[in-house]
């Protein structure tokens, strides 16, 4: 693991870098990259159903609160989670089966579940999951075709105990990539930059806040997620960065296009504010900062972009200038947030 | 039940048997493979020494592979069910379909050809003109019995879902082909025109989370017709009440058992086949542990419910792990509905008496069945339970040898079952009662 960390951040001297800031990019990204990487790592490890162990049996397993009852619950979410993965890339995948594997996903991730720590709990009800915004993330991700979204969804769903509602708009876009495949609509059209931007409308900041608001909430336990991150985020959290601002960091990206279609939403979304502040709350140098406006929640978001998965595995991309002008930054911005789960369930 | 004929083949994906179906009399069974091939078995008459022992009537390629050049997809060619038409002349029509392509097949028989003709010789070489000196009248002399096999029609392109079931229709005109979310009626004669009359899929795919699994049309009233769904839900609909039968007439569903409540609740209260009771008062529904029969009468629960293999049930982990508990099992009424069969698993399948409730176990397998020999009935242990001599533990179970496809003489007991790539029929001899 560390290996491989060292050798992304290696690698990510890139030449994009500004000289003048060039010490200070390299550091927030590498917090990044440093996400990246473990997420992968865990994804592997549960998407190949590394632990190879007798299933629990469900022999009488009525009682909730057993250890027996939780470990069959991970192991079918889980199971669940490679069979419906495997199914996908058959060339013609069983709706039947597809829709009976969604479905036992959507009842585990409802069920109420002991594992999590009861202020973690109190947390998770207090986001406001509301349905409305779960319909919203599902337009969201259908714009966003399905193999992209159902990576973010893998990452939301790896997170077992705390899958609750919001793990419907992953099961959600199971189906609709499903039916994508099934009907034979175009899942690998070229997006279009401007096209995904203006797809994006109120269904796309509802989503955006939706994830960062979950992500908000693990952060609501700061000592717990700081404990299990990696320890060179707390070197990175070097005092010479609690004197910069956003802007100062992100000054090179261009977020012109950004700013045009989503200052109207943002601004207009009645929570925004504390949706920029959870967003920043991403980088834990920052998260002392109070003065925060929309603008600069506008150009925090970029700075996702250069971390945007390929379509099909998560390997670290090469990042480009173009990145940051492309608008699919909110995708990526998205993907980071489950990402950031993953690492606190670690 | 005394064995009466197995018929083996080299084991190759391809020979596996998919459907199994007896026509109307009883006398040609038909059987679909996945190599798109249907086989087609006539029952010797009894006069003969062999005492009515099914022989090859006919083979032919019913579907081939075919690719979907829009979605890049391969089309199986694996042939999911055959239904008989009753028949109406000499010759016998059935309907089978793979995955997407419905075809009417017309199986004739030509046991006489013209012979004499004037301008043909006998090679069917023209003959110089010369040489024919009189006329004569061609005249039917008896040939070998030849069977063949035509394509009459092809249903395509209706369904952009799997076909799982057809059915044909007691008006002996139409028919229904049903998918995984839509049901379509045809007109035996039209091809190019069919009729959406059941449409379960939502607006938003997110929202899917039920699929039609079976659908057949009701023995004798040609107005009904039932489906059933993933969510163990049979629907009776009722095709003079509107075009679209999206609202059903009856909703048969029984309530879950809170405390047998666990993961698998839905997948295993899927059901995998539907059957009308040749009475057409009664359904028979199979689902991964159980097979109910229902009244028409009675919605809100079924009228009997029969444990087939009970003994998975603290299993199902492991089988949804090896996706067993997705496979779908049929079932089959006897011709006087009171006995029901379905197959289950190591190559087993049971019966269930209605009336005396009396239920056995029997295995279909080359070691069990010499030709003659009555068959044993077999019973399954629970792991760690009394275990008796012949008897069969529970772990020990093959779950690669699956019965799916079962299918019972109209009016004889006489049943067919499907083992794989494996044929057997099973012959009652001593009467009709089930011993």
């Amino acid at each position: 693991m560390l290996c491989t960390r060292r050798s992304y951040m290696c690698f990510f001297k890139a030449p994009w870098v500004k000289p003048s800031s060039g010490s200070l990019n390299f550091t927030v990204n590498c917090i990044m990259l440093w996400i990246y990487c473990r997420t992968s790592h865990i994804l592997k490890m549960i998407m190949k159903g590394q632990k190879r162990k007798l299933p629990p049996e469900d022999v009488e397993v009525s009682d909730r609160t057993s250890l027996a009852w939780e470990s069959q619950r991970q192991f079918v979410f889980s199971v669940s989670l490679s069979k419906y993965q495997r199914g996908q890339e058959l060339p013609e995948p069983s709706l039947r089966r597809s829709v009976l594997i969604a479905n036992t996903l959507r009842q585990i991730s409802l069920e109420p579940c002991r594992a999590p720590p009861v202020d973690m709990e109190l947390s998770l009800q207090s986001l406001p999951c509301s349905s409305t915004s779960t319909v919203q993330a599902k337009e969201w991700d259908n714009t966003h075709g399905g193999t992209v979204t159902m990576q973010n969804n893998h990452l939301t769903l790896a997170s077992p105990p705390l899958v609750s509602s919001c793990s419907s708009p992953a099961i959600s876009s199971i189906l609709s990539s499903l039916d994508s495949t099934i009907d034979g609509s175009s899942q690998t059209a070229a997006r279009t930059p401007l096209r995904a931007l203006e797809n994006l409308s109120d269904g796309g900041v509802s989503a955006l806040k939706q994830g960062l608001r979950w992500s908000g909430g693990n952060w609501e336990q700061p000592e717990e997620c700081r404990a299990r991150e990696n320890i060179s985020v707390e070197a990175m959290r070097s005092s010479y960065l609690g004197d910069l601002t956003v802007d100062d960091l992100f000054q090179d990206i261009d977020t012109s296009l950004l700013e045009r279609d989503m200052g109207g939403m943002w601004r207009g979304s009645a929570d925004g504010h504390s949706a920029g502040d959870d967003l920043l709350r991403y980088l834990p140098s920052f998260t002392s900062s109070q003065s925060f406006s929309l603008s600069l929640n506008q150009k925090c978001l970029p700075s996702f972009s250069s971390f945007s998965p390929s379509s099909s595995s998560l390997s670290l991309p090469l990042p480009t200038p173009s990145l940051f002008s492309n608008p699919s930054l909110m995708r990526d911005g998205l993907e980071l947030d489950h990402l950031m789960e993953i690492l606190v369930e670690s | 039940m005394e064995n009466t004929k197995s018929i083996n083949a080299e084991y190759l994906h391809s020979d596996i048997i998919s459907t199994v179906e007896f026509n109307h009399t009883g006398e040609l069974l038909a059987t679909g493979d996945k190599g798109g091939r249907v086989v087609i078995f006539q029952r010797e008459p009894e006069v003969s020494i062999l005492q009515g022992e099914y022989n090859v009537y006919s083979t032919f390629q019913s579907h081939e592979p075919e690719f979907d050049y829009l979605k890049s997809l391969e089309i199986e060619e694996k042939i999911n069910k055959i239904r008989w038409l009753p028949q109406q002349n000499a010759a016998h029509f059935l309907l089978s379909t793979n995955d997407k392509t419905i075809k009417l097949w017309k199986v004739s028989e030509r046991d006489k050809r013209p012979e004499g003709y004037n301008l043909k010789d006998e090679e069917g070489r023209i003959k110089d003109i010369s040489t024919v000196t009189s006329l004569q009248v061609p005249v039917l002399k008896p040939m070998d019995l030849m069977v063949e096999v035509s394509p009459r029609r092809v249903f395509a392109n209706a369904h952009t879902y799997h076909v799982n079931s057809i059915s044909v229709n007691s008006d002996y005109e139409t028919y229904m082909s049903a998918d995984d979310l839509r049901i379509n009626l045809w007109h035996l004669d039209i091809t190019d025109r069919s009729f959406n009359i059941v449409d379960i899929k939502p607006a938003n795919m997110e929202d899917l989370t039920e699929v039609i699994t079976a659908a057949e049309f009701h023995p004798y009233h040609c107005n009904l017709f039932v489906y059933s769904s993933s969510k163990g839900t049979l629907r009776l609909c009722d095709m003079r009440e509107a075009a679209l039968c999206d609202k059903h007439s009856k909703l048969f569903e029984e309530p879950e058992d809170p405390s047998a409540r666990s993961f698998f609740s839905e997948i295993i209260s899927s059901v995998s086949d539907v059957k009308f009771s040749h009475s057409g008062r009664y359904l028979l529904t199979r689902d991964y542990l159980t097979a109910k029969v229902w009244d028409l009468n009675m919605e809100s629960k079924p009228l009997e419910t029969y444990q087939v293999h009970d003994y998975l049930r603290s299993k199902l982990c492991s089988l949804y792990e090896n996706d067993c508990i997705f496979d779908k099992f049929e079932c089959a009424w006897n011709g006087s509905d009171s006995v029901i069969m379905t197959g289950a698993y190591n190559n087993f399948f049971r019966m269930f008496d209605r009336n005396t409730k009396r239920d056995v176990t029997l295995e279909a397998s080359r070691e069990s069945s010499k030709p003659r020999a009555v068959l044993k009935p077999r019973r399954v242990c629970a792991a760690g339970g009394k275990r008796r001599k012949d008897d069969i533990s529970v772990d020990s179970l093959d779950f690669t040898k699956k019965i799916l496809h079962t299918a019972w003489h109209p009016t004889e007991n006489i049943i067919a079952i499907a083992a794989t790539n494996n044929l057997y029929i099973f012959q009652d001899k001593l009467n009709s009662e089930m011993h």
